[in-house]
């Protein structure tokens, strides 16, 4: 029993080489990315006309945001609910079942850590409903006019 | 830089967390990879392990432990479940984007040739861990702790949250069986 004890001391062990993965992990971990089939980017685009017609509406005369909301809308009706209600629900849905996961396998910790460590994607809820509720709010004003 | 103050600083700023896993990344990769034998499910492990202490660290009160003792008690619990639940791994690494997929399965593949290498010029090792494997987990981890990490008795204790003289007889009765089990399989 000794001698296994001792051999078990000075057994020798593997040593680890420096690990190449650790840095491209880390900065996974740190910034609390997941996979995901979507990419955050195509909320882009919604906000990119948004942006676009909010320059239309401060430059051009008599244009309006409603407005340019509007003629797109006519114009392109698939194109609007897909980039204002079907990409951003989508998104949202997938980020709501992320966080749901994370929060489990990271063993239910506090809410305040927990958003904070997962700022990144409430900011991205919050843009998806942002866009959600551009698109309900003139569909309504739309409807009543 | 004062485990205090480093605690304060990720508080405010999560992306200091950085401090924390460049400094015991390695350790517990390497803890981990001694106690399963097993590349991929290791790397999985190790990153359940900072995933959680990244997520919990503004829970982690430091009375009496430190961060490094936190880590490895994390590790500890985690690698237990993976033996527990007949070694299904978590999954974790699939969680993360792979934004990088070439860069950081290159990266991935060079280290485990990197270890599977070293692994092998230790084939004693290689004997006591298979038996050791065989064991059940409250000995494992603490014959690991010990004898892989060489840990005195009051670390293994804070890291199992378990009083020394449980750890020395836990450590004397596993001993035992893991010499069975050595001789057992290898003839030692």
């Amino acid at each position: 029993m000794p001698d296994f004890k001792d051999m078990l001391d000075e057994m020798g062990k593997p040593e680890l080489p420096d690990l190449r993965h650790k840095e491209l992990l880390e900065k996974m971990i740190v910034r609390g990315k997941d996979k995901s089939i979507l990419n955050v980017w195509w909320l882009a685009i919604g906000f990119y006309m948004v942006a676009a017609w909010v320059m239309k509406s401060a430059y051009v005369p008599g244009m309006t945001l409603r407005h340019s909301m509007e003629d797109y809308s006519g114009r392109h009706p698939y194109l609007a609910v897909l980039f204002f209600l079907v990409i951003p629900i989508t998104i949202t849905i997938s980020c709501l079942f992320t966080l749901r996961r994370i929060f489990r396998d990271a063993g239910r910790p506090a809410w305040k850590d927990f958003v904070r460590a997962m700022a990144a994607r409430y900011l991205t809820i919050g843009a998806a409903l942002l866009l959600i509720l551009l698109y309900l709010i003139f569909a309504t004003l739309k409807s009543i006019a | 830089m004062e485990e205090v103050e480093l605690l304060k600083k990720i508080k405010h700023d999560p992306e200091s967390f950085r401090i924390i896993f460049q400094q015991f990344y390695q350790p517990i990769f390497g803890y981990i990879y001694r106690r399963t034998g097993h590349f991929e499910d290791t790397a999985d492990l190790a990153a359940t392990t900072f995933y959680k202490a990244f997520i919990n660290l503004g829970k982690f009160v430091p009375r009496g432990i430190s961060i490094k003792v936190w880590l490895y008690r994390i590790a500890t619990n985690e690698t237990n479940l993976y033996f527990r639940h007949n070694r299904r791994r978590t999954r974790a690494l699939a969680m993360f984007e792979a934004s990088q997929a070439s860069e950081w399965k290159q990266s991935l593949a060079g280290d485990k040739i990197a270890i599977q290498a070293e692994m092998e010029q230790h084939r004693r090792f290689q004997r006591v861990q298979e038996g050791l494997k065989s064991l059940p987990v409250r000995y494992q981890q603490i014959l690991a702790l010990r004898y892989f990490e060489g840990k005195p008795t009051k670390e293994i204790a804070e890291i199992l949250d378990k009083k020394e003289g449980t750890i020395k007889s836990l450590l004397s009765r596993g001993v035992e069986k893991l010499r069975e089990k050595v001789q057992l399989k290898s003839g030692w």
